[in-house]
């Protein structure tokens, strides 16, 4: 078959450009193939995580998401492992010179590129000129690993994990003043605003940083606000109480009572009404109003059965109070369920010689006295025995310090030695005969044996 | 470098075909030989012949001399042969009423030195070729008389005998475009000799080139071109022959000297131009490596001790060696080419 130089030159570039593309592609893929399974690794990793956390794959929002994300990065691997291979990538000379070469063309196209000679014809058969053929199982194995890496995750039975908050233990504190004020609130017996002052300075404490919460002086404002607390609660129920009393006795007895007694009653009621409204912990508004607006005349015309239920309303709170205050105190220091009885106390220390209990000691912290006592008996503390003592934790020990002390005995050879009249001995003893025996070489004992025969 | 046009190429092309036509008709039975004999004379190099006596080395020379119409010595190299006995001597005249040293040449003063039995002359005598050889004169008592263009030393030696016989030393071997061993005929070229030869009868062979021919298609030889690729290649290929440098190399002592890379060059370049080609190529390189390097590398001994030859290292280098240093993905399988030419 003719062709034209211009037909073959054209068609030579082609070959070239062909041969070039080819090499590059391969060395594309073979960059594409680890990079791929990196980021397969990296993804599955990510989907698992994904799923433990309930991502739900199936809603259209993360189907989108979820698209542009894997999207976005195949096009990075794309991307990173062209400008990888892009470095091996071949030249148009460099894929002329394997073709020619392959082909066995003596350089021909060479000659030719540089404008020395012509181009030479071109095979009608070109498939595989240039001497390579893909390496599937190469070229194959890493996608197919990629893929499976990835899928794997969407197949496996995955449980989203539960929200866990590690929360780090806080003073019990805090949380008995927030159930004191949660109580309150519910009770509607202390006015809301004082209570919310409250709860706020409770979390000004609790925004401090955890590792400063059992700090010395964050305990100590715990404590304070705490028995700030106590004593407002105090009041309180003292108020309440004294109001509850002066209105039930004047309910009660509203008209046996004198008018000195009336006054004095409603004197009464007055200052604990004044102390409700100014204490440290002041009462619900609303009971508060109503109790402000009963004047002494107001007392003494009130109908018996509302001033009863205005008693009975007191008397619930001041009830409520009292519960509370009952559970503020320290345990140890009242009376309940977790505190020991002083017979309890008494069996576990050791009934005293004559059944005299011992003394109670501090007034929360059990018996003041040391557990030891002196006995007309000298305790036996087996002194005359000698006891190994030795130090279990070298690491600590001083230079100097004794490591250990043992009892022990020299070992003496008691086999009687001695010269006895005659020139004979009681023992010949076994020295002689342990060298011969045990220390002695093979080649040795060949030359005592030699000698003494 | 002017380059040749097609016309200039075929030229001489003709011209070598001729005289390998020429020289075969001489020598039967190897062309292989005569073309590399023609190869290193078209590079200006210096060919050493080795093969057992009677297989026609002395007859190749001389034909060589007839068809290129050249000046032809011969020198028999022997143990007592002196450098003055082949590169001339002053002799005591007298002229002119007076008494003068003229130079007298010796019978390297030729274009076609036979050195016969190169071997057996004595490492000193032996010296006396290197200068004539590399820079192509003689210098004696510090005159200089430059050797006549061309020339050529087409030097033989026998393997086998060893007795009265000096090795060449590597300074001189390396001298040599060419070592080229000449082997046995077979049993087919030897009845075409005896049917075509009479024992003491010359061939007839008459001249097919003349020397300014020679001489031109020497120069052509010279403007062919060698591109990048096949310089890479003879680098590399030579640098192989170097210990370290490559697997096989790890039978040789010493490498192939720079002067080996550019023989290469030369010779592959005057292969280029035999095969009416305007470049040099790979396949030209390969074609000439063997007996380029052959005699250039120094086998350590344990290689010689395991029957390791010259040749069969160098052979192993060049295909060690692969004629482009392209790295290729390994998605990519060598594969035989289907369209191959």
């Amino acid at each position: 078959m003719s062709q034209t130089r211009p037909s073959c030159s054209r068609a030579w570039k082609r070959i070239i450009a062909r041969t070039r593309r080819r090499v590059n592609l391969g060395w594309w893929l073979e960059w594409l193939g680890p990079v791929s399974m990196l980021f397969a690794v990296i993804g599955a990793c990510v989907v698992l995580y994904l799923r433990s956390a309930g991502w739900d794959e199936a809603s259209p929002d993360q189907i989108r998401w979820t698209g542009s994300v894997v999207g976005g990065v195949v096009l990075l691997v794309l991307g990173v492992t062209w400008l990888l291979a892009r470095r091996r990538f071949v030249t148009t000379e460099q894929a002329m010179v394997r073709l020619e070469s392959q082909m066995r063309l003596d350089n021909a196209l060479t000659a030719a590129a540089r404008g020395l000679a012509d181009w030479p014809p071109v095979p009608e058969e070109m498939r595989g000129a240039d001497g390579w053929a893909w390496n599937w199982p190469r070229l194959i194995g890493p996608p197919v690993v990629s893929a499976g890496l990835v899928a794997l995750p969407f197949f496996l039975p995955i449980r989203p994990a539960e929200g866990v908050t590690v929360r780090p233990n806080e003073p019990m504190a805090w949380q008995e003043m927030e159930k004191w004020l949660e109580d309150l609130r519910e009770e509607k017996i202390a006015d809301p605003e004082k209570l919310e002052e409250v709860a706020k300075q409770i979390e000004a404490l609790r925004d401090n940083p955890s590792e400063q919460w059992f700090s010395h002086s964050n305990l100590e404002a715990t404590d304070s606000l705490r028995e700030s607390l106590e004593r407002s609660l105090s009041e309180l129920e003292r108020n309440t109480a004294e109001a509850g009393a002066a209105l039930s006795a004047m309910a009660k007895f509203g008209n046996e009572l004198s008018p000195e007694s009336a006054e004095r009653l409603a004197g009464e009621f007055a200052e604990a009404v004044q102390g409700l409204e100014a204490g440290a912990m002041p009462m619900d508004r609303k009971t508060l109003e109503a109790l402000s607006k009963l004047t002494s005349e107001d007392l003494k015309k009130m109908d018996p059965q509302a001033a009863q239920e205005l008693a009975q309303k007191l008397s619930q709170n001041r009830e409520a109070l009292e519960r509370m205050l009952s559970q503020c105190k320290n345990p140890g220091e009242g009376e309940g369920e977790g505190v020991l009885s002083e017979k309890e106390i008494l069996r576990m220390l050791g009934e005293a010689p004559g059944g005299e209990p011992y003394p109670s000691g501090g007034t929360s912290r059990g018996r003041g006295d040391a557990p030891m006592f002196h006995e007309d008996q000298e305790s036996n503390l087996a002194t005359k025995n000698l006891q190994r003592a030795v130090n279990p934790d070298l690491s600590r020990a001083a230079p100097g310090d004794i490591v250990g002390m043992s009892q022990t005995e020299h070992q003496i050879d008691k086999s009687p030695t001695s010269v006895r009249p005659g020139g004979t001995v009681d023992s010949a003893g076994k020295g002689g005969g342990r060298v011969w025996e045990a220390d002695l070489l093979p080649d040795e004992k060949a030359v005592l044996n030699r000698f003494y025969k | 470098m002017p380059t040749l046009t097609e016309a200039e190429i075929a030229t001489h092309n003709a011209g070598v075909r001729r005289l390998m036509e020429a020289l075969n008709s001489v020598l039967f039975g190897q062309e292989r030989l005569v073309e590399l004999v023609v190869t290193g004379i078209l590079a200006r190099g210096h060919i050493l012949l080795e093969g057992l006596p009677g297989l026609g080395k002395t007859e190749l020379v001389k034909g060589l001399a007839k068809a290129l119409e050249l000046g032809t010595k011969r020198i028999q190299f022997t143990p007592d042969l002196l450098p003055g006995d082949i590169t001339g001597n002053p002799v005591l005249q007298e002229a002119n009423g007076r008494r003068e040293f003229v130079f007298q040449p010796g019978p390297l003063f030729t274009n076609l030195c036979l050195a016969d039995e190169i071997n057996r002359a004595s490492p000193k005598t032996q010296s006396a070729l290197l200068e004539a050889m590399q820079e192509r004169r003689v210098t004696v008592l510090g005159e200089t008389h430059p050797l006549p263009q061309p020339f050529f030393v087409l030097a033989t030696q026998n393997p086998i005998e060893l007795e009265g016989t000096y090795p060449l030393p590597e300074a001189q071997l390396d001298r040599f475009l060419f070592k080229l061993d000449v082997h046995r005929n077979d049993a087919s070229t030897l009845q075409r000799i005896v049917e075509n030869r009479e024992l003491g009868v010359e061939p007839e062979l008459k001249p097919v080139m003349t020397r300014e021919a020679l001489t031109g298609i020497m120069e052509a030889v010279r403007t062919i071109y060698l591109p990048e690729v096949v310089a890479n290649y003879i680098a590399r290929l030579v640098d192989a022959t170097h210990p370290g440098q490559s697997k096989a190399a790890t039978a040789i002592k010493y490498g192939a000297s720079p002067r080996a890379a550019l023989s290469l060059a030369s010779a592959a370049k005057a292969r280029g131009l035999m095969s009416g080609r305007i470049n040099a190529s790979f396949e030209d390189v390969q074609a000439v490596a063997v007996p380029v390097l052959q005699h250039r590398i120094i086998l350590d001994y344990n290689a010689r001790i395991d029957g390791k030859t010259n040749a069969g290292v160098a052979a192993e280098v060049l295909a060690e060696v692969p004629v482009q240093a392209l790295s290729v993905p390994r998605t990519l399988k060598e594969s035989q080419p289907v369209g191959a030419a």
